[in-house]
């Protein structure tokens, strides 16, 4: 078997004149979490709807475990579990019943106790008898979540997960993605603009940019962790350059009304930084380490909406 | 399949909007069996006032089957839209509720899915035809008792004796049911091709409209397009009432409801297999 879950070549997609996917090319490995980057309108949701088959590319292939899934749907199809944008349910049935529903088209039959174990795994336990109208977005997420696990696929695949959550649900929402592949082995492709928390969890990420790959890779070796940014904010920039200039660092001089500088540095330096700011007396208002994704996903992406993009 | 039929089923068992059809049919049939209850006698004489002038008409008593006839008359013109009311919300509504992703992305193909979903459909409208059979015609039967139904023509009377009348109202209720699944693919059509749950059911209602207003104008024009038009045939349960049986005519009527189905539900099946989920 290949080490490659989904390897996806030279995909075409196009809506009238727009090209949605330009010649896509990704590689998934087997057993990891893999970050799907771009900007919205980049094409990260097309490419997925392409994968499940809600979409049908214009040319190109999409392989599953090196057999084409456009040729083995079905059994493609029952090896995955998916979130698409957000998990949408029969709002006017109970969890338990949408998932004795998902169950069903799976030809599962589902005994009562696996369902209540998966909705167990999620955190819903003694919800699942209630409607799902009374849900929370975040509960909703959990309930897409267990409805993707339900049938034990080897693949999960998210879609904008943390869309319309709560700073709580995010970051309930990681945890659970990190089980998914601890715990459960298993596969899972998250898709978001987000970078923050693709930087987080995700052990290899793609970028795209109007369709194509941009850049691809692990991310261990994507970002180095000897290239880190470090913001300092002060209301005495001056001051804070020489101190940091004078201490050997790579500090970017500061514009004439701003009041963060970046400090260029390994990981391994920062508490040495910081040290040295506190033991100067200066006033920090601000002290923020982060790798250098932002600035890797805005140099390789020429969109101009880039910005608006990211959050 | 038959898990996936099961499933639409369900679906369709716990809609509130399931449960209209049965409910109007129930009220209707009620305030109609009450009125002819306490005023029958009149309205059947205010009915054959004209033959009255002409001839003169003894024995010609109210009953069940008259009462079923008359209600059944009356409620067929409603069934469509009681129909398209779970019909054409049959894939419309996953696509706005945005279940349509969750469907799509299961080890099933979307033509089982259409399949499941018009067996579904279809089931509903049976039932539907067998509830307003029950109460438009049996409870009627019971309440007024049994006698020869005498069907008024515009241009004759028919009198159907009491021993004939179950096979009849049993082939009118089947060819009703023949019709009404012609609006159950009409509207699966729209469905498929709708983004929301109201456009199908409004569309389904306003061709049905169109063309039984096509069918009632005596124009050149429309006479020779009336013969292709489904609605015209969708009154061929009435000639079940007919002395002779026009055996032909329903024969013919039957199958251009069915050619009507077919060309329907392949429409469906081919547009919804090439259909882009970009929700």
């Amino acid at each position: 078997m290949t080490d490659h879950i989904i390897q996806i070549r030279n995909l075409h997609k196009s809506f009238g004149d727009f090209k949605a996917l330009d010649g896509l090319n990704l590689d998934v490995r087997r057993g990891e979490i893999f970050g799907f980057l771009g900007c919205n309108g980049a094409g990260k949701s097309t490419t997925i709807r392409c994968m499940l088959s809600l979409i049908k590319p214009d040319a190109g292939e999409i392989l599953f475990n090196g057999k084409s899934t456009r040729e083995h749907r079905n059994t493609f199809l029952r090896q995955v579990g998916c979130i698409i944008e957000k998990p949408d349910f029969y709002t006017n049935l109970s969890a338990l019943d949408n998932l004795r529903i998902s169950a069903r088209m799976y030809g599962m039959r589902s005994k009562k106790e696996e369902i209540l174990s998966v909705i167990e795994l999620v955190g819903l336990a003694g919800r699942e008898r209630e409607a799902v109208k009374t849900y929370s977005q975040g509960m909703k997420q959990r309930l897409g979540i267990a409805q993707a696990l339900l049938h034990r696929p080897e693949l999960i695949i998210l879609d904008e997960p943390t869309n319309g959550l709560d700073p709580k649900g995010i970051i309930d929402l990681r945890r659970i993605i990190q089980r998914l592949k601890t715990d459960f082995q298993k596969t899972v492709i998250v898709s978001s603009h987000i970078l923050s928390e693709i930087e987080l969890i995700a052990d290899s990420f793609c970028i795209i940019d109007r369709g194509k790959t941009v850049i691809q890779g692990r991310t261990a070796e994507l970002l180095s962790e000897n290239e880190m940014l470090v913001s300092v904010e002060t209301d005495q920039p001056e001051q804070m350059f020489r101190l940091l200039q004078n201490a050997g660092r790579e500090v970017s001089a500061p514009a004439s009304d701003d009041q963060t500088l970046t400090i260029k540095t390994g990981r391994a330096d920062i508490p040495d930084i910081h040290r040295e700011i506190v033991r100067s007396g200066l006033p920090v208002y601000g002290f923020h380490a982060r790798k250098k994704l932002e600035d890797l996903f805005l140099n390789l992406t020429q969109n101009t909406d880039a910005h608006a993009g990211l959050n | 399949m038959l898990d996936l039929i099961r499933t639409e089923i369900f679906k369709i068992a716990t809609k509130p909007r399931s449960y209209i059809g049965f409910a109007a049919i129930f009220a209707i049939v009620v305030i109609i069996q009450l009125a002819l209850y306490a005023d029958g006698q009149a309205y059947l004489d205010f009915l054959i006032q004209s033959l009255n002038q002409s001839f003169e008409i003894e024995g010609m008593d109210f009953n069940g089957n008259l009462v079923g006839f008359i209600i059944l008359q009356t409620l067929i013109i409603q069934m469509p839209l009681l129909v398209a009311l779970v019909s054409g919300d049959a894939i419309s509504g996953e696509i706005q509720g945005g279940t349509i992703r969750s469907l799509l992305t299961k080890p099933v193909s979307r033509s089982q899915i259409v399949w499941a979903k018009f067996i579904a459909a279809e089931l509903y409208t049976l039932l539907l035809i067998l509830w307003l059979g029950i109460l438009a015609w049996v409870v009627s039967l019971l309440f007024f008792g049994p006698g020869d139904l005498v069907v008024l023509k515009s241009d004759s009377l028919v009198i159907v004796r009491n021993a004939d009348t179950v096979w009849r109202f049993g082939s009118a209720f089947a060819v009703a049911f023949l019709s009404l699944s012609v609006v159950v693919a009409l509207s699966f059509l729209l469905s498929a091709i709708a983004e929301n749950s109201i456009a199908p059911i409004i569309i389904t209602m306003s061709v049905i409209l169109l063309f039984t207003i096509i069918g009632t104008f005596d124009i050149p024009v429309f006479n020779q397009i009336k013969p292709f038009l489904f609605t015209t045939h969708m009154i061929v349960w009435r000639n079940f009432f007919d002395r002779p049986l026009p055996v032909d005519q329903i024969a013919q009527s039957a199958g251009i409801m069915v050619l009507h189905i077919v060309m329907f539900l392949g429409a469906t099946l081919i547009y919804f297999n090439k259909k882009d989920i970009t929700q």
